[in-house]
């Protein structure tokens, strides 16, 4: 069975691709927020968020013809934000996979249940994720928060699914030890 | 592994779209479209077509071969034409269909001189046809694509042997039937 994608925005973004100003202004109402959000997480400040957002909401109105809804406006977009996200981090000359080299031998395949006792607050764990590396922060947020797997993270990044199934993992460990830190303070 | 921290993240997502964007950004977004609006047909024609670079190149070609064509012709001097110059194949061809138009014509006017009324409209059918090639062979002492006329000649004596031929077929068949009828008309 193929994969139906319902759209509740579905006619809205048909009037948009009929060029009613009301509809694009809608879409941009509907999304902007979370699709801010996403690119803060992967370039990791706000200014920086707000022209990735801008430049995206650009390239998806103009390319809007193209776009023959076989996915939700939604994930599409959010696609064409994570994109110039990661080439806004590129430019940064940022290597996403340079943190690959540093003990690797360290990371066990599976991480040891340790973290039963702790109760996580949302507003600890941003902070804490505000202090991980780029590297770390990009893998982790697409893939908890942005719903990617490591396939598609592979793809995005141009790293192989299994190094961005380390780095994910390298990631969390990372955030658990400053987490940990934190609360010990 | 653990589940907890990933089900956490899951169940907590909307917390963490933590920052709003600022309240003039859709503005700018606004007048940017509004500029790209403004000039769609600019961009369009920064974005040339393969179709259009093909035709521009094209044009290009056959300009540059048309100034050649000038220059050989004027080098060569336009008076008398060699065909063999031109393409030594293409000088055999034409003397090959040349004289064989020429065979069948004779051939034609023997076989039909019972029937003039239809040789009459035979041969202007070919004459016709004559013409052109008449036409096209002045042409070519001043062409700048002699190999192309020197072509369309060949093709147009090609076409000349193969009505020829037609017609003499037609005749053929006709002199025959005739001779079955007379020898029908004798037996009974």
């Amino acid at each position: 069975m193929e994969a139906i994608f319902i759209d509740k925005h579905y006619s809205l973004v048909l009037e948009c691709k009929q060029g009613s100003k009301k509809a694009s202004y809608e879409l941009y109402r509907l999304y902007s927020k979370a699709m801010l959000n996403v690119a803060f997480r992967i370039v990791g400040n706000i200014g920086e968020a707000e022209d990735v957002l801008q430049e995206a909401f650009l390239d998806a109105f103009n390319k809007l013809k193209d776009f023959r809804q076989e996915t939700t406006f939604g994930l599409w977009l959010k696609q064409i934000v994570v994109n110039r996200a990661i080439n806004l981090l590129r430019k940064r000359k940022l290597d996403l996979i340079e943190i690959e080299g540093d003990h690797l031998e360290n990371i066990p395949d599976e991480e040891p249940d340790d973290d039963d006792d702790v109760q996580y607050q949302v507003a600890l764990v941003k902070e804490a994720m505000k202090q991980l590396p780029d590297g770390y922060r990009v893998v982790l947020s697409l893939y908890l928060l942005e719903g990617y797997d490591h396939e598609e993270i592979g793809q995005i990044l141009s790293i192989s699914e299994n190094t961005s199934r380390t780095q994910f993992l390298r990631a969390k460990r990372k955030l658990m030890e400053i987490l940990k830190r934190k609360g010990n303070v | 592994m653990s589940k907890r921290f990933e089900d956490f993240m899951k169940n907590n997502h909307d917390e963490f779209d933590e920052i709003e964007p600022s309240a003039d950004l859709w503005g700018k977004i606004e007048a940017r479209l509004e500029v790209l609006e403004a000039e769609p047909k600019k961009r369009e024609a920064k974005t040339f077509s393969l179709t259009f670079v093909l035709k521009v190149a094209a044009s290009i070609i056959l300009v540059m071969g048309i100034g050649f064509g000038g220059y050989i012709q004027s080098q060569k001097g336009p008076k008398s034409v060699d065909l063999a110059a031109i393409n030594p194949e293409y000088a055999k061809q034409q003397v090959h269909y040349a004289s064989l138009v020429e065979k069948q014509l004779s051939e034609l006017k023997a076989i039909s001189k019972g029937d003039p009324q239809l040789l009459k409209e035979f041969t202007a059918e070919i004459a016709k046809m004559d013409s052109t090639y008449k036409k096209l062979n002045s042409d070519l002492a001043t062409s700048p694509n002699q190999e192309r006329v020197l072509r369309a000649m060949i093709r147009n004596l090609q076409i000349q042997t193969d009505v020829l031929s037609q017609q003499l077929n037609v005749i053929e068949q006709f002199n025959e039937t005739n001779k079955d009828q007379q020898n029908e008309t004798k037996n009974i």
